[in-house]
């Protein structure tokens, strides 16, 4: 008989493997007779491929009971443990092909609808969330440094000063002033006696000198416009 | 509902995790039996809900539920994870017959079963069960059941003729 060009012995996941395909693939059910059918093709696959040696003894030891099987056919007088043997097989073959089916129909339904577990799905516009966002590493040291950089930049507050000036003369210090120079001089330039004052000092002591000459303590001369102001104690 | 549904109800909404009786045992001060029909209680309320309460032997966790499965899918990247064969087979033995040992299922498949069960164990599919032998159980875990559905595992097709084949328990017996 030919071997099935079809029926790689790889695709079979052991002997009752392969034994159920060439059964199906000739339409012939488990029965003894039907495997001794099948012998020659099962030991023609056997013989075709090179298996490792753990899944040849297995192979070996069902085509060693098909083989049985055959010649039983051709001398019917079996021993008691020559049939039980030949049992075994059709029995575990078909006990062996009950959870076949079951595993054929776990491969179809396998992750098809699965049930699933809490958080599977994580609700993003993943378009947009594509690329993770990147925010710059910062250390608190580096915060704390930018803070000081920003806080001297900040420029100093004005600090009123009027009340620390040092305080000008008064008007009474300003005639006071006049009063004794012209007690020594009897008169005195306006534009002498103010060198080197402030202009604080130079309009208090105007002020002064236009009270005393009012109150005629003394009296103003002025040869020209802009000339010098000259101040003569009153007689 | 009772008070203790409610508190449930609450924790596993914080956690957003699966939650074991243990752990509930303990913050709820309440005996094991009390909390498993606190959580009955919950499972039944939640009902008519888009959300559902997944509960295997030991643990529970808040999931949507199977009635807005289509609508719901559609707000997740489904990777496509697919099951290759060998997974698929031996998940169903697990998922049918656990907790179970390896080399159980190694008799049923015909076939070596110990790496790929490490495989779904890595996966997180499967998991370890309390075993009283020296070999180690092993059963479907919660993240399975939210994979294929499930809420229970009594919703699987044909749950309880492949659960509890006596053939299947002979066979296993004989081979051991």
């Amino acid at each position: 008989m030919r071997s099935l060009p079809n029926i790689k012995i790889e695709n079979f996941e052991g002997p009752f493997d392969l034994l159920i395909e060439l059964s199906r693939s000739k339409k012939l059910d488990l029965s003894r007779i039907s495997l001794a059918k099948i012998t020659d093709e099962f030991l023609e696959h056997l013989d075709s491929q090179s298996l490792n040696h753990e899944i040849l003894a297995d192979f070996m030891l069902v085509a060693s009971t098909l083989l049985l099987i055959k010649a039983k056919q051709l001398m019917p007088d079996i021993t008691a443990e020559e049939e039980e043997e030949i049992t075994d097989l059709t029995d575990r073959l078909h006990i062996y092909n009950l959870y076949r089916e079951q595993a054929l129909e776990m491969q179809n339904n396998w992750y098809t609808n699965s049930l699933l577990s809490a958080g599977v799905c994580k609700k993003t516009n993943s378009q947009l969330n594509n690329e993770p966002q990147s925010w710059p590493s910062f250390s608190t040291e580096a915060l704390s440094s930018l803070m000081r950089q920003v806080i001297a930049k900040i420029p100093p507050p004005i600090h009123p000063r009027a009340h620390l000036k040092t305080r000008g003369r008064s008007l009474q210090e300003c005639t006071k002033l006049f009063y004794d120079r012209l007690n020594r001089v009897k008169e005195c330039v306006f534009h002498d006696v103010i060198s080197g004052a402030t202009k604080q000092d130079v309009a208090i002591s105007f002020l002064a000198v236009l009270e005393m000459s009012r109150t005629q303590m003394i009296t103003l001369h002025q040869e020209s416009f802009n000339d010098h102001l000259l101040i003569k104690k009153a007689a | 509902m009772t008070d203790l549904a409610k508190k449930i109800e609450a924790l596993l909404f914080i956690t957003t995790e699966e939650l074991s009786l243990a752990y509930l045992q303990k913050n709820l001060d309440a005996e094991k039996t009390v909390i498993k029909e606190a959580i009955e209680e919950l499972k039944n309320n939640l009902n008519d809900h888009g959300l559902s309460l997944i509960v295997t032997d030991n643990q529970v966790k808040l999931t949507t539920s199977p009635a807005v499965s289509d609508f719901i899918n559609k707000f997740t990247e489904s990777e496509n994870k697919e099951l290759s064969k060998a997974a698929a087979e031996t998940l169903s033995l697990i998922a049918y017959r656990g907790p179970i040992a390896t080399h159980e299922i190694s008799i049923i498949r015909g076939v070596d079963s110990k790496r790929i069960v490490s495989q779904l164990l890595r996966r997180g599919l499967i998991k370890k069960a309390v075993s009283n032998t020296e070999a180690a159980l092993y059963d479907v875990s919660i993240e399975f059941m939210q994979n294929l559905g499930l809420t229970d595992k009594s919703e699987l097709p044909e749950f309880d003729k492949l659960s509890n084949n006596e053939n299947i328990r002979r066979i296993i017996t004989d081979n051991v």
